[in-house]
């Protein structure tokens, strides 16, 4: 490891070492000049994806229901289909899971939700900085296909491009993201 | 009730988005790789599996690259009926320290826009950001409605 970086860990959030275990704390990070400066990890996730939402339908039934539950998403994505559909991926933690659900499922008519369907125990991987790179999307995507590692779902911040994954692939994804952004 | 706070409001008036469905990875690399190779950011990106049989992907780029970027999806041979372009998409952003751990910001921020008429084209929320994707003409309105709803620090925005 070259130059350490001081950083301030979100709370909850783990700092992932090029091509370490899953350790607790803040680690440095390559500070070369590399496209990216570091992996963080949240672990503990579920994923949910809210179904083909007709035309018309209340997405924001979900975020409402959730919020006033107290239930945190911790990732959200939602796409518009060509025919004015939509689908709607957000990921909640473990402890949220049944609720999360049960809640959702109530409010399916509201939305006018197709499905309300359990994706995967998840983890959520976020490269940084992207600087707005579309190579960092596309780097990212090539080393985790290159695993056979299903991406659930991806999304951009002001400063890192994340992947929703099974949880159980984390270890190997973070190792093929350090190794493609030359982080180890 | 006490207004959420967050750092700040980002904003971006001149964007298209671009809308696709894919059937594998590969053809998003190689199109990501080429918007890389003539140098055109990426200001919101989102993606999905939908289905066994697709996914879908939701990205901007600068209005000014609407052309180029149309070009590398036609080399890319993407079926028109899979792309879906919105010439007029603008972007507005708040980021904060408390995503991690509070809820209910995200749906304090889409109270906010829809109950005033404002129409969320995308979403991607994910560690401190909350990015929606709006039409470009509501992007002003949007900036004001979302300073009204969140606590800003002065000399922001």
């Amino acid at each position: 490891m070259s130059l350490l970086d001081i950083v301030t860990a979100e709370p909850g959030v783990r700092w992932c070492n090029s091509g370490s275990a899953l350790l607790p704390g803040i680690f440095g990070f390559r500070m070369e000049k590399g496209l990216i400066s570091g992996i963080m990890q949240r672990a503990n996730l579920e994923a949910l994806m809210v179904a083909s939402i007709s035309n018309g339908g209340d997405v924001g039934q979900i975020f409402r229901v959730l919020g006033h539950n107290r239930i945190n998403i911790e990732f959200i994505n939602q796409i518009a289909y060509t025919n004015g559909d939509a689908s709607v991926i957000l990921c909640v933690d473990s402890k949220d899971l049944s609720s999360a659900l049960a809640l959702l499922e109530e409010k399916k008519l509201h939305i006018k939700a197709r499905d309300i369907v359990f994706l995967a125990k998840a983890g959520i991987l976020s490269v940084f900085p992207h600087r707005e790179h579309a190579l960092v999307v596309g780097a990212t995507i090539k080393a985790l296909s290159a695993g056979a590692i299903p991406l659930i779902a991806m999304g951009s911040s002001i400063s890192a491009v994340s992947c929703v994954i099974n949880e159980e692939k984390v270890p190997d994804a973070i190792r093929l993201l350090s190794n493609e952004f030359g982080l180890s | 009730m006490e207004r959420i706070k967050i750092y700040d409001i980002l904003h971006h008036e001149h964007l298209c988005q671009i809308c696709l469905v894919l059937v594998d990875h590969c053809s998003m690399k190689k199109m990501f790789d080429q918007l890389e190779h003539k140098a055109i950011k990426i200001k919101f990106f989102a993606f999905h599996q939908v289905d066994q049989n697709g996914f879908h992907c939701t990205f901007c780029v600068d209005r000014s690259y609407l052309k180029t970027t149309q070009n590398i999806l036609m080399n890319l041979a993407i079926s028109e009926e899979n792309i879906n372009i919105n010439d007029a998409a603008g972007m507005v952003a708040i980021y904060g320290p408390h995503f991690v751990e509070r809820p209910g910001i995200i749906d304090a921020m889409h109270q906010a826009l829809t109950s005033q008429g404002v129409h969320v084209l995308a979403i991607s929320t994910t560690l401190s950001t909350s990015y929606f994707i709006i039409p470009a003409a509501e992007v002003v309105r949007a900036i004001a409605i979302l300073k009204e709803a969140f606590e800003i620090p002065q000399g922001k925005v």
